[in-house]
């Protein structure tokens, strides 16, 4: 589609040099193929289904995190007996264990993200931003850094300094910035030379409106899309580490611990591994597939 | 192409010692100490084992001691495994893990390619949805899911495979292991292949290759393939470091004999040296592999060579 | 070219017509979007000669290019041409990919506007070129690279031996440009369709380009089709030209007619824009408004917005193309200009 790719090319930077009204019915734009987008809304409604109950099934069930019920050991998922996903080896309840853990694992999720957001966005775009040395020295060692076996060090991290939950917000967030920082270093350097940004410093406006008026709303697109896919990472290094159960320990459990516990008792109770892996899965797979109907609506000449 | 190699090998030398002495003052940092567990021992006992380790002498001196007897490929001993030195035990653990690594890398490139190329090829038909949705099965389900439940099918269930062990890396009991490690990475190289191969597809210089009268293989092979593979080259270094990582789990999980299970143990029990000697191979592996995708990346796009 | 049969043609007082090389018919392009199809080209129509020019005229958009990508198979996937194009009187649109391909690079080749893109960045220009010859003429390696030097000095490209082995990104654009010109000449090609040769490249540079083909147009038996926003290029060069709007021919004349007479307001419109040197710089105009969208057409004459005769009649009636004079077509309600 060259010629039309390259007209509508030119019709934005129109647009966006016209100023941001226009702006606003490109959001809408996106917006409206988003919806369009059956996957990616189906998404958001299993996500959201499982979000809820993350946060009121503990709370509503009879039984808790800690109720050990010494007649019902390993009982598989039945309707019957009140304990819908079964018990595990200690006859706790499989069905508050399951959306507890949900809570962790989400909370962990989007909380580490946001440090790898924070983190990310401020080293990617100051390189960008401002270029020359000071980007050349940053992207430098981020380079550096890439190469590192990131991931042992957050293990001797956890092994030394005891397996604190904090910790593991922190670690992981450190790691997963690095890509974040790429992007957003990258989108700031193709919007800078676009020219509509040119133009907007030949009239005068300074640093700051510039970014806000015109890098900001350029970068925002792709870290959205960027935020999506990193939740379900930083979910799944969190469950990694629980694995090895170097993450979030007893009494507290995510579905890393779960199903951590689940593989030790495969044989004898498949449905503690299958039940957090499938619900860890089905997760993961929603963020998937709202990252790729965002990128989808917001840059439909991309895929 | 010689300054290049030498250029990146500039960086990769700082970046080693930069893990290595991250590594060693990260574990001296902590307070405690490896003999804490054994509460059995009387003190003077612990202070002689301490000295024995060279554990009671200033953090700094402790370092260049450890770096002096790196440089002469020495590990030192293991505290936990008393009667193997830490090199002794990688030779043991190594092996496994590069064997278990190397096949896993392959098979995933393999797969990852070939999936990614046609279902770009047939992008939106049915071979294309197949793909893609074995695809995001390998990354949504994540190796520690895929291996238990592997082993409960093909081992417990239908008896074909062993569940664990090594047996000197046989094949019957590297099929599980391997299929486990590599699926997330092809999900990865699957997705990756496939969108590179839809944009170079794009490109002008595809349209002149069909101009000139080529067949589609021909325009594909001859044009396409050495773009394509680009930011496939480029993934290499993150895909190793992601099955490296993978494979900590992996030999837990199957009970092998690597180098995971190692750096595991040595981390929980605080065996400072064996932990080194885990971390200083992972690093030194990665590093080389990544300056090995540099190079190949070198290679197939003239342009890098030049800058 | 470099065969016995080089005749210079008499560009004056044709004794006898030439044979159609190409004859097009009614031919459609459109794209499917997601916003629904966009018509890029309506009802084209055209006979291309033996060792003749045509001109191809008109903006970005107005369907110039998409006309032959169509005709040589080479539009996007969602893009669909409909008619009739025939080679020496064989169909060739929409044939199987198998049968393109033997026409492509062989009886019809193609320079495009971007060299920088428009080569494979990873491949050597020799091995580019030379594929050419060993795909349709099935020659060995020593032949075809013998074949290939022959033609990079013809389109006279210095230390061809040494330029064989280097990529694409190691020549500047006028070199790059004769690199993509001699690719298109390997097999001799009875058609020859340049796709703005000249935009991308300094002005001297372009000079040189025109020259060349100009030597190719004088000394060879190629049918060329110039296609071009500039009516500078076309006016050295062509012998016939069709300028587009908006996806439909315009106006469709000898070269001479038309830079003399031209009968539609676009067409004078653009011959305004051009800069000459006999007359006053202060008379160059802009043709006021924008090229249109061609999701959204309006009814009549697509030019109308922008035309300083527009009646009534122009927004309610699309004009169609017929002939105001013999030999001279053009599409628009006014019998002459005023």
């Amino acid at each position: 589609m060259g010629f039309l790719t390259q007209r509508r090319d030119r019709q934005l930077a129109a647009m966006q040099a016209a100023g941001r009204t226009v702006g606003r019915s490109l959001w809408q734009d996106a917006l409206r193929r988003f919806r369009s987008n059956k996957a990616a809304m189906g998404s958001v409604f299993v996500l959201a289904f499982i979000s809820l109950m993350a946060i009121f099934a503990p709370m509503l069930s009879p039984h808790t995190l800690e109720d050990f019920y010494w007649e019902y050991i390993l009982v598989p998922p039945t309707l019957e007996n009140g304990h819908w996903f079964g018990t595990d080896a200690n006859g706790r309840d499989m069905f508050v264990r399951t959306f507890y853990g949900a809570r962790v694992s989400l909370t962990i999720g989007v909380m580490t993200t946001a440090v790898a957001l924070l983190i990310g966005v401020t080293w990617g775009s100051v390189a960008g931003y401002f270029g020359g040395r000071i980007d050349n020295i940053m992207m430098r060692i981020v380079d550096v850094l890439y190469a590192l076996p990131l991931l042992f060090f957050i293990i001797i991290l956890v092994t030394v300094f005891g397996r604190n939950i904090y910790l593991v917000f922190i670690g992981i967030g450190a790691v997963e910035w690095l890509t974040m920082s790429r992007i957003v270093r990258g989108q700031t350097l193709s919007v800078k030379q676009k020219e509509y940004v040119e133009a907007a410093r030949a009239i005068g406006l300074s640093n700051l409106v510039i970014v806000r008026r015109h890098v900001v709303p350029n970068i925002i697109g792709p870290v959205i899309v960027f935020v999506t896919l990193l939740i379900p990472t930083t979910i799944l290094v969190e469950s990694y580490l629980s694995f090895l159960g170097l993450g979030v320990q007893e009494p507290m459990t995510s579905w890393g611990t779960l199903i951590s516990q689940g593989a030790a008792s495969i044989d004898t109770g498949p449905w503690l591994l299958v039940i957090p892996g499938t619900f860890l899965a089905i997760t993961l797979f929603c963020f998937n597939f709202i990252g790729d109907g965002l990128r989808d609506a917001l840059d439909p000449e991309g895929r | 192409m010689l300054s290049f190699i030498s250029r990146r090998l500039a960086i990769a030398v700082p970046t080693l010692l930069v893990v290595i002495a991250g590594s060693f003052f990260l574990m001296r940092a902590a307070p405690g100490g490896p003999f804490d567990a054994d509460a059995q021992l009387e003190p003077e006992v612990i202070e002689n084992l301490r000295a024995a380790y060279d554990l009671d002498k200033p953090v700094m001196e402790q370092f260049l001691l450890y770096m002096a007897r790196l440089l002469r490929g020495d590990f030192g001993p293991s505290i936990t495994y008393t009667d193997y030195t830490v090199t002794e035990l990688l030779a043991i653990g190594l092996p496994v893990s590069v064997k278990l690594g190397l096949t896993a890398t392959a098979v995933a490139l393999l797969f990852g390619c070939l999936m990614g190329i046609f279902a770009a090829l047939y992008r939106n038909r049915w071979i294309d949805y197949v793909t893609m949705s074995i695809a995001m099965t390998g990354f949504a389900v994540p190796a520690f899911v895929v291996a238990p439940v592997l082993t409960l099918v093909f081992g417990l269930y239908l008896k074909l495979l062993p569940i664990s062990g090594w047996n000197d890396g046989a094949l019957q009991n590297m099929v599980l292991p391997v299929i486990a490690l590599a699926l997330p990475q092809i999900a990865i190289l699957s997705r990756l292949t496939r969108g590179s191969m839809l944009e170079v597809m794009r490109q002008n210089y595809i349209r002149t290759a069909r101009a000139k009268g080529l067949p589609e293989y021909k325009v594909v092979a001859g044009h396409a393939l050495k773009a394509v593979s680009l930011p496939l080259v480029s993934y290499l270094g993150p895909a190793i470091a992601g099955i490296m990582t993978g494979s900590v789990i992996i030999e837990q999980i199957f009970g092998l004999p690597g180098m995971g299970r190692y750096f595991i143990q040595g981390a929980l029990s605080r065996d400072y040296p064996l932990v080194m000697g885990t971390v200083v191979v992972y690093a030194t592996a990665i590093i080389l592999l990544n300056l090995l995708a540099d190079v190949i990346y070198g290679y197939l796009d003239p342009r890098v060579r030049r800058e | 070219m470099a065969t016995g049969s080089v005749e210079k043609r008499a560009r004056v007082a044709p004794a006898a017509e030439p044979a159609t090389v190409l004859e097009c018919r009614d031919l459609n392009v459109h794209f499917d979007t997601p916003d629904g199809r966009i018509a890029a080209v309506n009802g084209i129509s055209f006979d291309l000669k033996r060792g003749r020019c045509l001109g191809i005229v008109g903006e970005s958009g107005s369907g110039k290019s998409q006309t032959f990508l169509g005709i040589l198979g080479l539009l996007a996937s969602n893009g669909h041409a409909v008619g009739s194009v025939k080679l020496h009187g064989e169909e060739i649109l929409n044939v199987p990919r198998r049968r393109l391909d033997a026409i492509r690079g062989e009886k019809l080749a193609i320079v495009f506007q971007d060299s920088i893109t428009g080569l494979t960045p990873h491949k050597r220009i020799g091995e580019q070129l030379s594929e050419v010859l060993t795909e349709h003429r099935g020659l060995g390696r020593t032949a075809a690279r013998a074949k290939v030097l022959e033609m990079l000095e013809l389109v006279r490209i210095p230390e061809a031996e040494k330029r064989f082995r280097m990529y694409p990104h190691e020549f500047s654009g006028g070199m790059r440009q004769r690199v993509m010109v001699a690719q298109a000449l390997l097999c001799q090609p009875d058609v020859l369709i340049a796709d703005e040769p000249t935009t991308a490249l300094d002005v001297t540079v372009q000079a040189q380009i025109l020259k060349l083909f100009k030597g190719l147009a004088d000394h060879t038996n190629t049918a060329l089709v110039m296609i071009t926003h500039d009516l500078g290029v076309v006016a050295g060069l062509c012998d016939e030209v069709m300028v587009m709007y908006a996806g439909r021919v315009v106006e469709h004349a000898a070269v001479d007619e038309l830079f003399y007479a031209p009968r539609h307001p676009y067409t004078r419109g653009l011959l305004a824009c051009m800069p000459r040197a006999d007359r006053d710089s202060e008379a160059l105009t802009a043709i006021p408004g924008q090229p249109p969208d061609l999701a959204a057409l309006p009814a009549g004459c697509a030019f109308a917005p922008r035309c300083p005769y527009a009646f009534e009649r122009c927004e309610a009636e699309r004009p169609t193309l017929s002939l105001a004079a013999p030999g001279h077509a053009r599409a628009c309600h006014l019998e002459a200009l005023p």
